[in-house]
Formats: structure tokens, C-alpha cells, sequence
């Protein structure tokens, strides 16, 4: 199997879906310009035509209408945000019509969107154009929400979302772009609400997202050494959580530690250990962890970053409290 | 040149939606329909005359203020009356209620809850329609509130720029629920705000009936034969409250002198002169039709008391779909 980067298998799996069905369309902002933001959909103009890959005004909540008005006609469009934090101007039409379009209307429209945005981590990118807030999306009703660690999956997630029946955001993180994998070349689709079991240990659960994966690796790697052994796994979507593979963790190990990209308060990381000790509270050894940026800002300056994105020397500080 | 077909077609859908806004004001003392209601009495002829030159593959999109729009555009009424009164047999199975009517047969495709949120979508159907290479428009209808949202402003220029066949429908009643439009515009004449956007801009009396139709009918066959969006603003009289059973007189609202002068130029009486005076149709004609109109309000409003309420699986259905 060939490898590709986790910024070509994006890629390649919006080509497949575009050439899988010609419903399939992809807009935002500059992506027509082949030397744009990333160089994202690079080329894929040439393949398919200004009809189904265009440049859009930066007028990004009538272009979120734009896409909810063509899915429920049953066309299936993607929306390129560079930014997550460009999101935050859509949000009416996401969360008063997409999201619920479906259930307010008793079933009669289906709004199968996909919204592509960034993570925007990394050289001073700071408080406008680096948050992670996946948790608001997770929160309401009828939304899915997929985070891929992975080229393999950022793949086959691609698809699925494309071919999901409801508005997915599909959340992608800038430092993972480079990172290299087997990608199969067939159109395949992973599951979205499957997590993916990385490894296997009796005596931790770790829990993450997205770009949390390769800290957690590591984290894993240095307990090792010292004979104590992680479960590691990658959740996938905070919307569909994979319920049951995480409860049989912790069940087994009877400690958890949950990394999320996003805040702590009232996020993901808030829900999966809430749900924990609803359901197997009184198994849990020891307290809950989560590994999350503070509750401030995104800062600029590299210097405060550092002590903002969770590294893992802290992270097992805090681990080795509970072992 | 308007057709006697449109015309009397015109005053049926302009008395239907009179008559079952009024039956609602008449049966809301049962306090059996449990949702906010906004009526467009003294609107209705801006509904009616879109609606009556579009087709059931034409889409339309509206606001809160959509009981109109979604029985100008054929939507059932039985299933309006069922979500009224919250039933499982309403158009949305007791989803959505008045503010949500959707007949997707008939083009009503939905209406929606927040002042704006509608036109956008609207600009997506009819994205839709010309990538699909399809023959027909998508309408969004809002009130002069619509008109203060951004999004308004987004999606002329979309719709312009990429020549989409839309007909944005401003209904000006000159209020915001509570809010006059001298309150919140400098530049007061929508129409000419518009008019910069690279479409064609257009002010209409929606309180003149037939040359409303006769206008709207050149517009719409405009959009058909050209593919390129059009936007008007129609000045209407809301003769009821923002929402609910009262007239909104108060101050900084609007006196009752006002208000009498707004229901003694009532359209559909001037459309049932017309008709008269046209000879297009006579006193007993219009009778007829209008105790026909009754019959299937009644036959509606018991189809509603009859249905069933839903249940509680009901409540956890189509959150995904």
C-alpha cells in the first residue's frame, strides 16, 4: 500500500466522493487558486469544473445557507473554511437550521453537509485563527462531528462524511498535514462513531482527538518503559462518542485519562468523563484526568504557547499522581 | 396580460388564507393550538401573487410569518390545521408548529423561525436548480426585519454574481415586531438600497392587488426566461399584532386611526370590486367560492381536533436522519 500525507488523503477522498457522485460540490473561500491556503483541493478545479469547485465571497454565513439550501435538494456539498474561527459567523444557519432541519420538520429534508475547517495550531497563529471548538458543534442535536488523527482515516472520514445523511463537521488539524500513512487508493469509508483501539494495556485508558493522538503515543511509549501499560485510543468523533469501546476500557483498566485539542469547561473531554462516572463511577482506581489547553486565550507569542498546548512532561506529572 | 384563470385563481388563494387566519383567531380561545401564530391579515395579496404564477417544482422559503405563504403555494391544510393544533398528522408531526410549515410536494420548503436565516437557504435552492439545469426559481419571502439582516446583503451579491434564478420577496409592513423601520434604517427605500447590488431591484403596492399581479407575473416570467435573480420590495399593511390576537396601537407603534385607515383600504375588498366591476366575476360567484373555501377550513380544523397527539417515541424521531 502506498503512503500519502494526511493533507493528500483529505484530498483524495473529497476526488473519489466528487468523482463517485456528480451531487458532490466544494466551495470556500480562495480555493480555486491553486496556490491558496494550503493548496488544498489543489488541481481538483481542472478535474471537475468551476461548476463544482468554486471561489467563494467571504460572506460565510450565506454561504453556509448556500450549502444547506442545495443538501436539502439532495445535493451533498462541502464547505472549505481555513479556519475554524471563521465558523463562528455561521453558526445561525448551522445551528438553527442545519442541525435541526431534519427534526423540525418532521423528517421531510435532510441536510447532508459537510463543513471542512482547520485547526489552526502553530507560528503564532493566536486567538482568531487557532481555537478548537468542537465541543459547541458536538453540543446540539443532529450534528456529527469528526476529528481524524490520522491520513488513513482523514480519508475514509472524508468519505463517510461526504455520503452521511446529516451536517458533519469535519475538523482537521493543521499540524497533522504533513504527517505521512498507508492510505489505501480504493473509495473507502470509516464508520464515523467508531473509535479506533491503538493499543492495548491493563492499567490506563487514554482517550483523545485529532492531533492529541501523537502526544498520547508518547505518553504511552514512556509508561511503557516503566512497565505500566495504556489503552490508546483514538475516539474519532466527539458526535457519535463510541460509548462502548470506551466504557469496556475503562471498565478493564479503571483509570482515564481524557485529551481533548478543545477547553476543558463544558467540553468533550467534560462529557466523556461525565459519561465515565455516570456509568461505571464506582469502578473508576483513582480520579479522572484531562489533558486540555487552560481556560484562556489562544496567545501568539511561542513563549506562552508553550505553556498552553499540553506537552508531555506535564502530562505525566499529572499521570504518575494516579498510579 | 393577466388570464380571468389567474385572476380568479389569485382571489381564491388570497380569500383562502384570509379565511383560515381568521378561523384561527376565532378558535384560539379554545387554547387548543399551543404555538405562537403571526398573521399577515392585510398581506396576503404579496403570497397569493407569487404563488399563483409559480409551479409545484418552484420553491419557496419563508419566515415566521408563513401561514400565507405556505396556503398560497397549495400547501395541504389539513396538515396546517394538524400542526396548529400540535398534532402527530401535522407537516411536521408536531415538530415545528406554526413557524415551521413545510410541504415539500407542493415546493413550500420550509419556513423558519429566526428573521434571516431563510434567505440564504432560498439562494441555495436555487443554486441547486441551475446546477441541476432545472426550469424553475426558488422564492424567499421576509419581512423589512429581513431586510436589516447581513445575510440579505450576502446573498443578492451571490445570487447576482452567479446569475441564480431567485426572487427575494421583501414584505414591508414597516415594522420589526415592535421596532418601526424609521427606528432602525437611514436609508430607508429598500428597493433602492438594493438596487446597487447588480440585479434587478423593483418597489411594488402590495395593497393594490391586481397591479401587484400584473407586475409579479412579468418579474417571475423575467426569472424563468432569463435565469438571473430579481429582488422587490412589496409595501404592505399588517393589520394584526407582530404575533398574536392584538393590533399593536400603542406608542411608537401605531394609532388606531392608522390602523382603521389600513382595514377601510383593504385589498381584498378592492380585489372583490375589481372582479365585480371586470365582471370577471359577480356577487354570487364570489359567495360560492368562499363558502367552498369554508368548507375545507372546517373539514381541516376537524381532520386536527380529530388527530392524534404524538407520543413520546415521537419525541426521540428523526434527530438523525
Amino acid at each position: 500500500m502506498r503512503k500519502l500525507s494526511y493533507l493528500d488523503a483529505i484530498r483524495e477522498g473529497i476526488q473519489q466522493s466528487m468523482q463517485k457522485d456528480d451531487s458532490v460540490f466544494v466551495y470556500g473561500e480562495g480555493i480555486e487558486i491553486a496556490s491558496g491556503p494550503f493548496g488544498v483541493p489543489l488541481n481538483l478545479e481542472k478535474e471537475f469544473g468551476s461548476k463544482r469547485i468554486f471561489d467563494v465571497p467571504l460572506s460565510e454565513a450565506s454561504m453556509t445557507g448556500l450549502g444547506i439550501g442545495a443538501a436539502i435538494n439532495n445535493l451533498r456539498p462541502i464547505m472549505i473554511h481555513f479556519r475554524l474561527d471563521f465558523t463562528l459567523l455561521t453558526l445561525d444557519q448551522v445551528f438553527n437550521a442545519a442541525s435541526k432541519i431534519h427534526y423540525m420538520f418532521g423528517g421531510k429534508l435532510k441536510c447532508p453537509i459537510v463543513i471542512r475547517a482547520t485547526v489552526g495550531q502553530g507560528w503564532g497563529q493566536g486567538p482568531n485563527h487557532s481555537q478548537a471548538f468542537h465541543s459547541i458543534y458536538s453540543h446540539f442535536p443532529g450534528m456529527k462531528v469528526v476529528l481524524p488523527s490520522s491520513p488513513y482515516d482523514a480519508k475514509g472520514l472524508m468519505i463517510a462524511s461526504v455520503f452521511d445523511n446529516n451536517p458533519v463537521l469535519f475538523l482537521e488539524h493543521k499540524s497533522l498535514y504533513n504527517s505521512v500513512g498507508l492510505v489505501p487508493k480504493k473509495f473507502y469509508k470509516v464508520k464515523i462513531g467508531n473509535a479506533n483501539v491503538l493499543e492495548t494495556g491493563n492499567d490506563l485508558s487514554l482517550l483523545g482527538f485529532s492531533s492529541m493522538l501523537p502526544l498520547m503515543k508518547k505518553v504511552s511509549r514512556e509508561l511503557k518503559k516503566k512497565k505500566i501499560n495504556c489503552d490508546v485510543i483514538d475516539l474519532r468523533s466527539s458526535y457519535p462518542l463510541d460509548k462502548i469501546t470506551i466504557l469496556n476500557s475503562v471498565k478493564k483498566t479503571g483509570k482515564l485519562v481524557v485529551f481533548d485539542i478543545d477547553w476543558s469547561f463544558c467540553g468533550v473531554s467534560a462529557e466523556v468523563s461525565a459519561f465515565v462516572s455516570e456509568k461505571i463511577g464506582s469502578k473508576l482506581k483513582s480520579n479522572i484526568i484531562r489533558i486540555t489547553p487552560p481556560h484562556v486565550s489562544h496567545p501568539v507569542s511561542y513563549a506562552l504557547e508553550k505553556y498552553f498546548y499540553p506537552n508531555e512532561n506535564d502530562v505525566l506529572k499529572k499521570i504518575y499522581k494516579i498510579l | 396580460m393577466l388570464s380571468k384563470k389567474k385572476i380568479i385563481d389569485f382571489y381564491i388563494s388570497v380569500s383562502k388564507i384570509r379565511k383560515s387566519e381568521e378561523k384561527l383567531i376565532e378558535l384560539n380561545p379554545e387554547q387548543e393550538m399551543r404555538c405562537p401564530h403571526h398573521y399577515a391579515i392585510g398581506q396576503e395579496v404579496v403570497a397569493a401573487g407569487v404563488c399563483v404564477n409559480l409551479n409545484d417544482k418552484d420553491q419557496i422559503f419563508s419566515s415566521h410569518r408563513c401561514h400565507g405563504h405556505y396556503i398560497a403555494k397549495g400547501g395541504c391544510l389539513k396538515s396546517f390545521m394538524a400542526e396548529l393544533y400540535n398534532k402527530v398528522t401535522g407537516c411536521t408531526e408536531g415538530k415545528g408548529g406554526s413557524m415551521h410549515l413545510i410541504d415539500t410536494k407542493k415546493g413550500m420548503m420550509g419556513s423558519h423561525g429566526v428573521v434571516g436565516t431563510n434567505i440564504p437557504i432560498a439562494l441555495g435552492a436555487s443554486f441547486y436548480l441551475k446546477y441541476k439545469k432545472k426550469k424553475n426559481l426558488s422564492v424567499v419571502f421576509f419581512g423589512d426585519g429581513g431586510a436589516d439582516q447581513g445575510v440579505l446583503y450576502e446573498s443578492l451579491n451571490f445570487a447576482a454574481l452567479k446569475k441564480l434564478p431567485i426572487l427575494f420577496v421583501c414584505e414591508n409592513n414597516g415594522f420589526a415586531s415592535f421596532s418601526h423601520i424609521s427606528s432602525r434604517h437611514a436609508q430607508k427605500d429598500i428597493s433602492l438600497r438594493v438596487s446597487n447590488f447588480g440585479l434587478k431591484s423593483f418597489k411594488l403596492d402590495g395593497n393594490n392587488p391586481v397591479l401587484f399581479l400584473n407586475k409579479i407575473e412579468k418579474i417571475i416570467s423575467y426569472i424563468k426566461k432569463n435565469n438571473k435573480p430579481v429582488f422587490v420590495e412589496a409595501k404592505v399593511n399588517r393589520f394584526m399584532a407582530h404575533c398574536g390576537q392584538g393590533e399593536d396601537i400603542g406608542p411608537g407603534l401605531r394609532s388606531k386611526n392608522d390602523l382603521n385607515k389600513m382595514r377601510n383600504s383593504d385589498p381584498l375588498v378592492s380585489l372583490q370590486k375589481y372582479l365585480i366591476t371586470k365582471k370577471l366575476l359577480n356577487k354570487e360567484n364570489i359567495k360560492l367560492i368562499d363558502e367552498k373555501i369554508d368548507f375545507e377550513i372546517q373539514a381541516a380544523v376537524s381532520y386536527a381536533k380529530k388527530s392524534k397527539l404524538p407520543g413520546k417515541k415521537d419525541l426521540f424521531k428523526n434527530v438523525l436522519a
